[in-house]
């Protein structure tokens, strides 16, 4: 069901040990992918599954956090900032060309999550692509209290 | 989520069966899925027969929740699935019921070439098509156009498209619609939508989108393969391609613009996914003109993307554009909502059909039908995967009477992509393919992984439930050469 966690980075790494929780897991469905986030935090939650996404879309590793830009977005209820967020990151990957490295968000408050994302103009040439994500649906989507934190669930159509 | 479904699919006869109205309270109608004993297996093991009884649902729903054949799970709507509603009795659209990718389609070309033809040149070949037309994530096009062009785009479809030299006028006789639906309204579609798609006309994208090298092997209905100029070893060439991000973008849009709508007009839901809104509202005038406007782009961009085919055809080949004789022979939109005139209970009328992975099959006489075709039917185009057949049908009576003129779309994926990646450790799917003749072209290695002939089912399979329910009839078969994928 779920393929080997990502824990890339040094921070993740550590956060991985220390709570013995991968950050997210892949999902599958019959013609789409999907994620299972955890977190801690609901901020914590939002951003791990931030990363799944990211790591659906392309290979983090091979793009430079270089540029710092900040995410402001608001939904209506769990699910809906969920996938409004993720629907952003998107956005800003597929309509600017962007390719981001590095995800953090900062504070998630009455469905409003600030956030920053680093990464660098896309660039075919040294980027590791792997898909392109038509669109972040509600179909499938939750986020729920877990033992110890959070966990959502979210599906792509690819 | 991917758990087994278990419930009630009565036989009807040997291509259909039924899940009853009364299944689920809050059904207003039957659900119908064409389906012989042998599909039923596996559709059972994933979650879309509930979403083919949570269609019914919806308000002016029209004899019943029907899927073709390759039904599988999508999100709202099935894939696969067609729903007609009445606008004059509250029926409402769903942009959940055209999806992501609107307009998504397929077109096919013939070509005076043969296989002995291309014999020994399918490797170049492929690399030259890989080379100049563009695919992938974050690709644009080759021929760029301005914000101001794209908006004329958006408007006029393949018609601005011809008119710029990019085609042929009998192009859009042999286009779906004549490659542009009116109502297409450029203020409907958000600033995000037009940044999303722009540089992406005339390109392919990624997933399962392809351009298909293809030589006819099987003809079964030798008049209407004539009408085609299609015959056993003759070469034809297959684009499946749609709106890109502009597409993608409205579809997201609207779903979330539409959130309020269905507590609005007092419409219960089972899936927040299906969100809709009556066609006769604001809300659903204005989805339909921004959809209208993606399946515009849609039919530009495989408008776009034929011409990059033949011109690399041209310069392979070195021949000109009448000895190569590329005539597209239909272009189908597979994703999309039209408003038509249909039957009902015995009463001509006005519906809005939603096929959501569903080919129009149009009938012989019907006045849609390009003149050139109106006697053997609608082209019904129907791609299977890389490794083993396509297959060209003509539209039939009985999808007028059973399927609101819907036929199937294609073979439906039997493994989930990631179920193909862990099939295709330590193997080559790119030489398995070459083994079989067949040279196939890539970004990178999970594309074809993804792709492989056994994440789907048969098509085969498909296509004979959908001649056999008398739906659409076959023509031909046609087998891949070479293809590139996205």
């Amino acid at each position: 069901m779920a393929r080997a966690p990502s824990c890339a980075t040094a921070g993740r790494a550590l956060h991985c040990m220390r709570t013995m929780k991968r950050p997210f897991e892949i999902l599958e469905h019959t013609a789409d992918v999907g994620i299972r986030a955890f977190g801690r935090t609901l901020p914590e939650l939002y951003e791990n599954a931030a990363r799944g996404m990211l790591e659906v879309l392309l290979e983090p590793a091979s793009v430079r956090p270089a540029e710092e830009e900040t995410v402001a977005v608001a939904g209506t209820d769990a699910v809906d900032l969920l996938v409004v967020w993720l629907h952003e990151i998107l956005l800003r990957s597929d309509a600017r060309k962007r390719a981001f490295a590095q995800v953090r968000v900062s504070e998630v408050a009455e469905w409003r999550l600030a956030a920053t994302l680093r990464g660098e103009p896309l660039d075919r040439s040294r980027h590791e692509l792997h898909t392109e994500i038509k669109g972040v649906p509600y179909y499938g989507a939750r986020v729920e209290r877990a033992e110890s934190g959070w966990v959502a669930e979210v599906f792509f159509d690819i | 989520m991917s758990n087994d479904w278990n419930g009630p699919l009565e036989r009807i006869d040997p291509w259909r069966v039924r899940i009853p109205r009364e299944y689920k309270a809050g059904m207003r109608t039957d659900g119908i899925i064409f389906a012989d004993e042998r599909l039923v297996e596996s559709i059972r093991k994933d979650q879309a027969a509930e979403q083919v009884a949570n269609v019914a649902f919806l308000p002016g729903i029209q004899s019943a929740s029907l899927a073709m054949p390759d039904i599988h799970w999508g999100y709202g709507f099935p894939i696969g699935g067609v729903a007609a509603t009445d606008p004059a009795e509250g029926g409402v659209i769903s942009p959940g019921g055209v999806g992501y990718d609107i307009n998504c389609g397929v077109r096919v070309l013939r070509t005076n070439l043969d296989e002995k033809a291309v014999a020994g040149r399918l490797q170049p070949l492929v690399g030259a098509m890989f080379r100049d037309i563009p695919s992938g994530v974050g690709a644009t096009g080759a021929i760029r156009f301005s914000d101001a062009e794209e908006r004329r785009i958006v408007a006029e479809g393949c018609a601005w498209i011809v008119r710029k030299g990019l085609g042929r006028p009998e192009d859009l006789d042999h286009t779906e619609s004549g490659g542009c639906i009116e109502g297409a309204d450029p203020d409907a579609v958000s600033p995000r939508a037009y940044e999303r798609g722009r540089g992406q006309v005339g390109t392919l994208g990624s997933g399962n989108h392809f351009v298909e090298v293809q030589a006819v092997d099987e003809v079964y209905d030798a008049d209407a393969a004539d009408v085609f100029g299609l015959s056993v070893g003759g070469i034809t060439v297959m684009i499946h391609s749609g709106s890109r991000g502009f597409g993608y973008e409205i579809c997201d849009n609207y779903v979330h613009s539409l959130q309020g709508a269905p507590g609005k007009y007092g419409i219960e839901l089972p899936d927040r996914q299906l969100v809709c809104a009556p066609v006769n509202s604001n809300e659903g005038r204005r989805y339909l003109a921004a959809m209208r406007c993606a399946a515009n782009y849609a039919w530009a961009n495989r408008q776009v993307l034929m011409h990059l085919v033949r011109q690399v055809f041209e310069r392979f080949f070195k021949m000109s554009p009448r000895d190569l004789g590329m005539d597209l022979i239909y272009d189908v939109a597979h994703n999309i909502a039209k408003l038509e005139r249909h039957k009902v209970g015995g009463v001509e009328r006005t519906l809005c059909v939603h096929r959501k992975g569903a080919t129009r099959a149009f009938p012989p006489g019907h006045p849609e039908v390009p003149e050139v075709y109106r006697g053997i039917g609608q082209p019904v185009i129907i791609p299977g995967d890389m490794g083993r057949y396509s297959f060209l049908l003509v539209g039939q009576p009985r999808a007028m009477e059973e399927t609101f003129g819907s036929a199937c779309h294609g073979a439906g994926r039997l493994l989930s992509r990631t179920a193909a990646v862990r099939a295709a450790q330590n193997r080559s799917i790119r030489k398995e393919l070459e083994q079989k003749g067949i040279f196939a072209l890539a970004r990178d290695r999970r594309g074809l992984d993804e792709e492989q002939p056994a994440a789907y089912k048969d098509v085969a399979v498909v296509v004979d439930v959908v001649h056999g329910a008398g739906l659409a009839k076959k023509v031909c078969r046609m087998r891949p050469l070479c293809v590139i994928k996205g």
